[in-house]
């Protein structure tokens, strides 16, 4: 089966265009669906995916994870058809160019809201840890944090308000993707239980909490309000290690996630 | 040498030969410098030099404030200069000028050139003028950046160009015997501050303290040496240095006082406002005129480099013309205007020293304690 509209232009445009090439696209139109990639593997080569995972077809096509996602898109059935690669060819050809570019586009949105929902499940969080290993979704740039992998969040669960943070488990704060085709991505694609989610399955993943900081200097002499305030800081922290410790609270363990 | 001429400081001329080599090769020395970073923190920037960065701050063992000096990468034989002359004026346990006064061994030049502008009044006191100087703390150096850093106490100074309007002529006659006092310590010491100017006094008014700081630019002095010119800032330079006389001595000190002096009871900062260092000559001798500028260069032998050739011939100005309605409070008056005339001297052998000022008239009510002193000074 054929891919057809932008995806198949896409993937024709950068390879050498000789004959047997056009052959092989001829051939894919009608039968041979053997050089034809999947809907989703398409969708995850694109340059900036790269934070999506795979979700499997048979979550997509199981309707009871699409509760309340059906009035997102039109015609969601032919929607999640045509993600999983099993709309009907005819139906494909005979639409109209701006349809298909309607249909095209309302399935990368519908791909990343089940992505959000598929993410926090036992399987989903599996395939997330990898890509966590791998440091898919980048590192902290804060240096005391030591080049912790991040994880994906967004600040709302609604598409279309604001594209995807990056959350640190070790300083517990957010970043804004260093790359643009990043931050162009809707942060309701991975949802704002993601992390918290991910560290509660995996607690073995939680980093220490890192307590070095920065205090900021001149020639070597630090600057007084800011060492003062870092000091009493210090002094604080101290305390409540010291209260923890005597009430049995066993500090080498992750920040409030079971282990 | 350069200098046809030689010339000789009147005073103190033999203040550095008479210690060890020790105490004025400061290019032999080794500078012990302290690591201790964290006893020191920085509040706010509080000036920027051509030499350095300077911050208040507090150390922090004694809450108390202090200033760090952060000093620019320059030669080290300059910072060298700089720690060896605040150390020798800060740690003097037998400072000269609190000793009993011995007319013979001040008047270390016997010429006779030298012996003819002795003064009839001179202050023959012992005074406390060491502790004008500012107090260095702490010398350190940060092992990571490696940049030097001199730590001094605070002074709890307003700028100059608020506090002068508003001091009254007692105010101005106390603070400017006290400057007098820091020079003839420092002068006593062998050493010549060279950039002797309001922003290098520091004015506590509260406490009626003052302070000379920034000894980057202070020299030993050895008679007959050459110094480099290049010394003071241009509207406080002394003839000698725009006239390239480098033979010159503590004497610099004293027309760089004058001018302040000047400036304070003509309330016209700064007195000669030269655009540029020629032009910074011009100012002077259309002020003093110029028949005295060339009896002085004749006296000298000096050749005046070749910018001034086509300067213009002034008549001497008499001091008084100075006098406005808006000074007159504190200029009309004879005392002061002969003690300036004194001053500003082109030839530097003519001009007061700092213990022959201090017992100048005009000085009379500060010397017999007519001005009121905060308790416990």
């Amino acid at each position: 089966m054929a891919r057809i509209g932008e995806n198949s232009q896409e993937r024709f445009r950068g390879e050498n265009r000789s004959p047997q090439d056009d052959d092989e696209a001829m051939e894919g139109i009608t039968d041979s669906s053997e050089y034809v990639e999947m809907w989703i593997d398409l969708f995850l080569g694109r340059k900036g995916h790269e934070y999506f995972c795979d979700v499997d077809p048979e979550y997509i096509t199981d309707r009871f994870n699409l509760i309340n996602l059906q009035k997102t898109v039109s015609k969601f059935t032919q929607v999640v058809q045509y993600i999983v690669d099993e709309l009907d060819e005819y139906v494909l050809e005979g639409m109209s160019h701006a349809r298909l570019e309607q249909l095209e586009s309302d399935a990368r949105k519908f791909y990343g809201l089940i992505h959000a929902r598929y993410i926090i499940t036992v399987k989903g969080l599996q395939k997330m840890l990898e890509k966590y290993k791998d440091a898919d979704f980048g590192r902290c740039p804060r240096v005391h944090c030591n080049l912790q992998p991040l994880l994906p969040v967004g600040l709302h669960d609604v598409p279309g308000i604001d594209c995807v943070k990056l959350y640190c488990p070790s300083c517990e704060d957010l970043y804004i993707p260093k790359s643009s085709r990043h931050s162009t991505i809707d942060g309701a694609y991975f949802g704002t239980s993601f992390p918290g989610m991910f560290l509660q399955a995996f607690p073995e993943m939680v980093p220490q909490h890192p307590v070095k900081r920065y205090v900021p200097k001149i020639f070597g002499f630090e600057l007084h309000k800011q060492a003062q305030l870092a000091r009493w800081q210090e002094l604080q922290r101290r305390k409540l290690e010291q209260k923890l410790i005597s009430i049995g609270v066993d500090l080498s363990s992750n920040g409030g996630y079971k282990k | 040498m350069k200098c046809k001429k030689w010339s000789q400081a009147r005073v103190y001329s033999d203040a550095n030969q008479r210690r060890d080599q020790d105490y004025w090769d400061y290019e032999n020395s080794t500078i012990k410098w302290s690591t201790n970073n964290r006893f020191y923190e920085i509040e706010n920037k509080v000036g920027r030099g051509k030499y350095s960065e300077v911050f208040q701050g507090v150390q922090l063992s004694t809450r108390r404030s202090i200033v760090i000096k952060m000093l620019k990468p320059v030669k080290k034989k300059k910072i060298k200069r700089e720690i060896k002359i605040l150390l020798n004026l800060s740690n003097e346990e037998h400072p000269p000028t609190s000793e009993k006064f011995n007319k013979v061994s001040y008047y270390t030049n016997q010429k006779d050139e030298a012996l003819q502008y002795m003064r009839t009044y001179l202050y023959d006191l012992p005074h406390n003028g060491h502790e004008n100087i500012v107090q260095l703390l702490d010398v350190v150096r940060d092992p990571i950046s490696r940049t030097p850093a001199l730590v001094f106490e605070h002074v709890n100074n307003i700028d100059f160009r608020i506090l002068y309007p508003k001091l009254t002529d007692m105010d101005m006659r106390f603070y400017m015997f006290e400057l007098l006092k820091a020079l003839d310590y420092c002068h006593s010491m062998g050493i010549m501050h060279r950039d002797v100017k309001p922003h290098n006094v520091m004015i506590d008014h509260k406490h009626k303290k003052l302070r000379l700081i920034d000894w980057g630019l202070a020299e030993y002095y050895h008679a007959n040496m050459e110094y480099n010119v290049r010394v003071a800032s241009r509207f406080f330079k002394g003839p000698e240095l725009l006239v390239d006389y480098r033979m010159y001595d503590y004497s610099l000190d004293l027309w760089s006082f004058g001018t302040m002096l000047a400036s304070l009871v003509f309330q016209k900062e700064p007195f000669f406002h030269g655009t540029s260092n020629t032009d910074q000559l011009v100012k002077i001798v259309r002020v003093l005129g110029s028949e005295d500028f060339e009896k002085y260069l004749l006296k000298y032998e000096i050749t005046l480099p070749s910018e001034f050739h086509d300067m213009d011939q002034y008549i001497r100005r008499p001091w008084r013309r100075f006098i406005n309605d808006s000074n007159r409070h504190l200029s009309d008056n004879d005392e002061v205007i002969d003690l300036l005339d004194n001053l500003l001297r082109y030839d530097h052998a003519e001009r007061l020293t700092a213990r022959e000022a201090m017992g100048h008239p005009w000085f009379e009510p500060i010397r017999n304690g007519a001005y009121d002193l905060p308790a416990g000074k």
